[in-house]
């Protein structure tokens, strides 16, 4: 392999591997799991970098995608979920603005802010689809609602989200 | 803001699309209507974004000592993503000829040639790090295999189902149940006049398999046994 592309292998590592093992550990909560998880994300998209289209999306939210499936694959197979929905909706609503260290946005801590104001009923819906790859009608046998309501909860919620970024509709 | 109708049966599921947790029949319907809705396209690239947003919430964490040299260790001794692409390509069109060389119920024809069977065999296993191609038949009616599960264990591992035309025609949930007791959905195949066949990579070994249970739009289920 050409100097060029070893360069260029190092330089997206560096840049996106707090953000991918970051998020493989808040899914799975264990270090090694999170390692394995953060490794296969890095070379399935790296495998895979003619399927990106930029046109689509940030190059790091398709890197992200790929780590919390391979995360969903992995907590599947061991059966349970290591990280409660609840502890991680706390890890994910925590003001970072607090941390001189992270590298945090205006619409980053507005998301933060609007997912912290929705009432538990909406929020734990999104957390389960969104971060644990559940269907709608796996979130309402967890939590003991009709698969209507999960999908409605769901919706309203998303909604609320996007009302708070100041996404319209047409 | 007034929906059409294809658009009022495809905007409740935009959310669920987004987030990758849509039934494959729901999608399948909806990328239907989205590849001529411009509207409707707009409203799950706006789901999406979101979707996309939620997932960098979650907070930076430096990896363990080695994480960086151990990543790039195989990405800078591959070939190449384009060179990986066309390894992929030859691999299932070797993989293709392989299937299609193996007469009914057993992996091998006996030919004149069976060294240089061999040699493909072992050429194609090695393209995916691949130890062993295997089928199990699916089991029908009397003695008569309803169909077949090609299974290989490589990197990645795969399974391809065929099944012949005279099944009850329409979707065909697939899941697989573990070794240990797990529940996997794979997806959804669709039989037509002519039959149906489905393939995908799994997330767990061949040998981690129990069962490939393939649900029937009837409510029947077909058993492909990996243990027996």
């Amino acid at each position: 392999m050409a100097a060029g592309d070893a360069e260029t292998a190092a330089v997206f590592v560096r840049r996106y591997q707090a953000r991918v093992y970051g998020l493989a550990f808040a899914l799975v909560g264990s270090s090694a799991i999170a390692e394995e998880i953060a490794q296969e994300a890095f070379l399935r998209a790296w495998r895979h970098a003619g399927a990106y289209d930029p046109r689509k999306g940030r190059a790091v939210s398709w890197l992200l995608t790929i780590t919390r499936n391979l995360a969903v694959d992995a907590v599947r197979l061991r059966g349970d979920m290591p990280v409660d929905p609840h502890i991680l909706l706390n890890t994910l609503t925590r003001n970072e603005r607090a941390n001189p260290a992270a590298a945090t946005f205006e619409d980053t801590e507005e998301l933060r802010a609007a997912l912290r104001a929705l009432p538990p009923e909406q929020s734990t819906p999104i957390v389960l689809s969104v971060f644990y790859g559940l269907t709608a009608t796996e979130i309402a046998d967890r939590e003991r609602i009709p698969v209507g309501t999960a999908k409605t909860r769901l919706r309203r919620g998303l909604a609320k989200l996007r009302e708070a970024l100041g996404v319209t509709h047409d | 803001m007034t929906d059409r109708p294809a658009c009022a049966g495809t905007r409740p599921l935009l959310p669920e699309l987004a987030a990758g947790i849509a039934s494959a029949e729901e999608r399948a319907r909806s990328l239907r209507h989205l590849a001529g809705c411009g509207r409707c396209h707009r409203e799950l690239e706006a789901h999406t974004a979101l979707v996309d947003e939620l997932l960098l919430l979650a907070p930076e964490r430096q990896p363990p000592a080695g994480f960086e040299a151990a990543v790039l260790a195989p990405m800078t001794q591959r070939r190449g993503p384009r060179r990986r692409r066309l390894r992929d390509a030859a691999l299932l069109a070797a993989a293709a000829v392989l299937i299609a060389a193996t007469s009914a119920g057993s992996v091998w024809r006996q030919t004149e040639d069976d060294r240089a069977l061999a040699d493909g065999y072992r050429e194609t296993l090695a393209v995916a790090k691949g130890r062993y191609l295997k089928t199990v038949a699916i089991d029908g009616a009397g003695s008569t295999p309803a169909g077949y599960v090609f299974a290989y264990q490589g990197t990645p591992a795969w399974l391809f189902v065929t099944m012949p035309g005279d099944l009850r025609q329409g979707d065909y949930r697939i899941t697989l149940t573990s070794r240990d007791g797990r529940t996997v959905p794979l997806g959804t195949m669709t039989v037509r006049p002519g039959g149906g066949s489905w393939g995908r990579t799994i997330p767990l070994d061949v040998h981690d398999i129990l069962v490939l249970r393939i649900h029937d739009p009837g409510g029947g289920e077909l058993l492909a046994r990996f243990m027996a």
